[in-house]
């Protein structure tokens, strides 16, 4: 054969054995919200508007102690402390019991006094679900109370606090501050009783700022709040959407799954796979690193789902059971999970969007401050200085979050191809 | 004229070049979406099976320049039993070469769970770019003073 002609044949050959690889089809894919979905909002502005409820029933009067105690310091130090950690911070005063009103700042000084516990038509009972708001925007609503409820009083106050807060994305912070403390105890179930702390700080008695607002700005107040030495770090709770400071994950598959190969990541937390003819799928390992947020309470690994959602082609996405979680076990900051991957039947690319949320129930335990100063029945002889129900409230506070938005632990994408 | 320097080293190089590229990219497509692969992603098991028929490729083509470069001497012509043992020895080199190139990606890939048929769809490739491109290539542009010596050539 001439050598021309063997050559031109040897390029038509190249060429059609080129051109019969199978053309790739385009892949769909999620846009990447994972930072968002679980970290929340992080910048916040240099402004905050901050309206603080004062408790003016008369079981706050206790607090003042003779006028030297935290709870006198709390108020003193509040509007400073805003300001001074705040670029442009407002602050606004208001007097809550039977009714609100709002205080100018002479007003609010007069917190300090006896006499402010004793307004008739106020310091009667303490209705806080008067004050619960969470305002939009850069706008905080601090409510300082005893927080003493009983069972009913628990049940409204957080169906009140789910409807206004957890339904538009806003957080509730649970600040503690013990407190000196030496007058009567109202509201347990018990007849009122006198109690006075000593000097030991064990015998402090709590009462607590409760915050109202957009995750990022009631963290941000918190951290202003957390220079004054009598607030200590470990008595706040964040009963927030978002509970992650920062998330890894690594995902790879088991050796037994013979069908699945793994591609290249193209994108950190994006995850490629193909299953081959003749399979359906296989198993994959996640190593998912969460460093939660200081101020959030511990998950309960046991509990923790998969919410899987798939897209094939310009469709919208729909949730899926194409990925299914196994198994989880925690290590310290990381949980190990095995999960299942089915793909669908026909061939083509299909992108999941994966994610690992607390459950909705149960999801956290209770921080061990809320479990040390709570208790079901406090009375003169036993746990005195405890709150009434704090556990309680805390935990129906986080289980009424949860069944709005379920806190996610970390989120990634996986894009499948069914070959 | 193909027989002559540089054209028979040009046509050679650009045949071994579109035929590493059919194989690379047409066979490489195939084997991608087979191979099972335990550790290795389908982009580095392609990436190995790449670069292993780049190299016998090259070393192909270094063969086959050396053949037209002792052909084109006037010494090939009067010694025409050397010249015939150097085309064989490097034939059977060739052959060496691909049985190298393969035991090399088997021992790579001996975790990855590659079946017979897809290793002997790999030395399908290796042989097509080591002796069989050298037998076809030497059988098509050797010089005109050992034209004759490639096996099928009369």
């Amino acid at each position: 054969m001439p050598p021309r002609r063997a050559f031109c044949l040897l390029a038509s050959a190249v060429i059609l054995l080129s051109g019969c690889s199978k053309p790739r089809v385009d892949s769909v894919e999620f846009p990447d919200d994972a930072s968002r979905a679980v970290l929340g909002t992080i910048q916040t502005g240099d402004s905050l508007r901050v309206s603080v409820y004062v408790d003016g029933t008369v079981s706050m009067a206790g607090f003042l102690s003779g006028g030297t105690s935290h709870y006198v310091d709390f108020l003193d130090d509040l509007e400073s402390t805003v300001q001074n950690s705040i670029r442009r911070a407002e602050v606004r005063y208001f007097k809550f019991g039977r009714t609100v009103r709002e205080l100018d700042r002479g007003g609010f000084r007069g917190a300090r006094e006896p006499a402010f516990y004793a307004e008739r038509g106020i310091s009667e009972v303490t209705q806080i679900d008067s004050v619960i708001q969470c305002p939009a925007g850069a706008h905080v609503a601090v409510v300082v109370t005893d927080l003493f409820q009983d069972e009913g009083d628990v049940q409204a106050v957080v169906g009140r606090i789910k409807d206004r807060c957890f339904g538009r994305g806003a957080a509730v912070g649970v600040l503690a501050v013990p407190s000196q403390f030496d007058g009567m105890v109202y509201d347990a179930r018990v007849p009122a009783y006198r109690y006075a702390s000593s000097a030991e700080r064990a015998s402090y008695r709590p009462f607590y700022a409760l915050l109202f607002g957009a995750p990022e700005h009631v963290e941000r107040l918190h951290q202003a709040l957390r220079a004054q030495p009598y607030v200590e770090q470990g008595h706040f709770t964040l009963v927030s959407p978002y509970v992650v400071r920062e998330f890894d994950v690594q995902l790879a598959k088991s050796k037994d799954s013979r069908h699945l190969n793994r591609r290249d990541e193209k994108r950190p937390r994006h995850f490629r796979f193909d299953v081959r003819k003749g399979g359906d799928g296989g198993t994959l390992t996640a190593d998912v690193t969460v460093r939660l947020k200081p101020s959030a309470p511990d998950y309960r690994p046991e509990r923790v789902e998969l919410v899987a959602f798939r897209r094939e082609g310009a469709a919208d996405s729909a949730r899926t059971e194409d990925v299914t979680l196994r198994s989880v076990r925690r290590s310290g900051e990381v949980l190990n999970a095995t999960l299942e991957l089915r793909a669908p039947d026909q061939p083509g690319s299909y992108a999941y969007r994966v994610s690992l949320v607390t459950g909705p129930l149960d999801g956290f335990a209770s921080p061990a401050w809320v479990r040390t100063l709570s208790s079901p029945n406090p009375t003169a002889t036993d746990g005195p200085n405890k709150t009434l129900n704090l556990e309680r409230f805390v935990s129906d506070l986080r289980r009424a979050a949860s069944s709005v938005h379920a806190p996610e632990l970390a989120r990634w994408y996986m894009d499948v191809r069914k070959l | 004229m193909v027989r002559t320097a540089p054209i028979n080293y040009l046509l050679t190089a650009a045949a071994g070049g579109l035929l590493w590229t059919a194989l690379a990219v047409g066979l490489g497509g195939y084997l991608g979406d087979v191979v099972p692969l335990q550790e290795r992603t389908t982009e580095e098991f392609l990436g190995l099976y790449r670069i292993v028929l780049g190299v016998v490729l090259v070393l192909a083509l270094a063969n086959c320049f050396y053949w037209y470069f002792l052909g084109s001497r006037r010494q090939a012509a009067v010694n025409l039993r050397g010249a015939r043992r150097v085309w064989m020895g490097s034939l059977l080199g060739q052959v060496v070469l691909s049985v190298v190139a393969l035991l090399t990606l088997v021992l790579l890939l001996q975790a990855e769970g590659l079946t017979l048929g897809n290793f002997a769809a790999i030395f399908a490739a290796l042989s097509l770019l080591t002796y069989v491109f050298f037998w076809a290539a030497t059988l098509l542009a050797s010089p005109p003073a050992v034209e004759f010596i490639p096996l099928g050539k009369r």
